[in-house]
């Protein structure tokens, strides 16, 4: 009886050191899926590195993006809200998550473009302090590192990563990924100070481009963003990421063919015709570029 | 069963269980609906959204200047013939650029 009842106790710890084992290798599988593929202890403070598409229609816009960027989508085993990596060529563009209508059926998709920083907390602070909001406190989620997002001063919606797993790269961006970020503000010198302090930017005034003048942030040698005043009719600041196609035309023929919006056509007088604003079926907004590096053949870094 | 054995999974259970509690932890599985009110949670919680672009519904003239900047030409701009007396300009540093792209 007792050597039976040893038997069942044994039986169970093994069933409990399973179930702890697998619960473990879950965890791993989680760790390695949430964040970019970087370089551990290397950040690139400034640089966009993650972008989030939160929408009600995880379906279509996998659908969309799939056709008309190439993109690939993995569900994360575990991760609630249905999030889902984005993966392209190889690499990770960022992730998706269903996101509810708000009260009355608003619709609530938006891009969130989240910006490298070494400390989220401190992020927030300054945040706080320069008359911006805190949406999203610091949270660190298991292998992807402390993600926050914010309001800046003027109401415009981004996020901070401080990755654990460290940034990717600062190399050559390829066909599919996001290259670009513009910052639609109020006043543009003002928001460039705001997040100059915060990403550590050099802010670039150029007077001579097409549009009139222009002010860009730079970190690490790169331009990162553009700052413009907001556009005709709209009331409310925000960031648009835009993603390199190498043909815009094309791309914003998939959009159209894949049920988006075309918000901005290609046309002469923007990078001639190399660029475009497109929305996904659910109301996800992405610019579209086609940019050709002038630095060398394979776009060796300057 | 013994007291032994039995102490022995209870330790067991409870050692999965802080397992669990660790693990669980920032794994962001707070999202729940209440009476068909979606109540939070998730990978940034319930933070309202919506993108910039719709505020007004859609269709506006864009800003003149977006984008990033032109690529620089590759072959350089030809430059003005220098004057006899050059007057002293200060040293201009070259404006960054974004990060070149890439064909595969």
């Amino acid at each position: 009886m007792k050597m039976a009842s040893q038997r069942s106790t044994e039986k169970m710890m093994r069933g409990v050191a399973m179930a702890a084992g697998l619960l473990l290798t879950g965890a791993m599988a989680l760790a390695s899926t949430l964040g970019p593929d970087g370089e551990r202890g290397v950040h690139h403070p400034g640089r966009f590195v993650w972008f989030d598409l939160a929408t009600d229609d995880p379906a279509s816009a996998r659908s969309f993006y799939g056709k008309v960027f190439g993109w690939r989508f993995r569900a994360v085993e575990g991760a609630s809200d249905g999030y889902t990596v984005i993966e392209h060529a190889g690499g990770k563009v960022g992730g998706m998550f269903f996101h509810p209508r708000g009260p009355g059926g608003k619709n609530e998709t938006q891009w969130l473009s989240l910006m490298s920083v070494r400390d989220s907390a401190q992020a927030a602070r300054y945040v706080k302090s320069k008359g911006g909001e805190v949406i999203v406190a610091p949270k660190g989620v298991p292998g992807r590192g402390t993600h926050a997002v914010f309001r800046d001063p003027e109401g415009a919606i981004f996020g901070v990563l401080a990755a654990e797993g460290g940034d990717a790269p600062d190399g050559p961006v390829a066909d599919g990924d996001v290259f670009w970020l513009d910052l639609f503000a109020r006043d543009p010198a003002k928001a460039a100070e705001f997040y100059a302090g915060l990403g550590g930017y050099e802010v670039n005034v150029n007077e001579d481009l097409p549009g009139g003048r222009r002010l860009t942030l730079a970190s690490g040698g790169f331009a990162r963003a553009g700052v413009a005043g907001l556009p005709e009719g709209v009331s409310r600041p925000g960031w648009l990421p835009y993603v390199l196609v190498d043909d815009v035309r094309g791309a914003v023929d998939r959009a159209r063919k894949a049920g988006g919006r075309i918000l901005v056509e290609p046309q002469a007088g923007l990078l001639d015709g190399n660029l475009a604003v497109i929305s996904d079926p659910g109301g996800g907004v992405l610019g579209i570029v086609n940019w050709v590096s002038n630095e060398g053949p394979s776009g060796g870094k300057p | 069963m013994s007291a032994r054995a039995s102490s022995g999974i209870r330790f067991a259970l409870l050692g999965l269980a802080m397992l669990a509690a660790f693990f669980a932890k920032g794994c962001a599985t707070d999202g729940y609906y209440t009476d068909g009110y979606y109540t939070g949670g998730g990978m940034y919680g319930n933070a309202y959204y919506g993108d910039f672009w719709y505020w007004n519904d859609c269709c506006y003239r864009h800003p003149g200047g977006m984008g990033p900047p032109p690529a620089r030409p590759s072959p350089p701009i030809a430059r003005p013939p220098r004057p006899m007396n050059p007057v002293a300009i200060p040293p201009s540093r070259p404006m960054p650029m974004p990060r070149p792209s890439v064909r595969r």
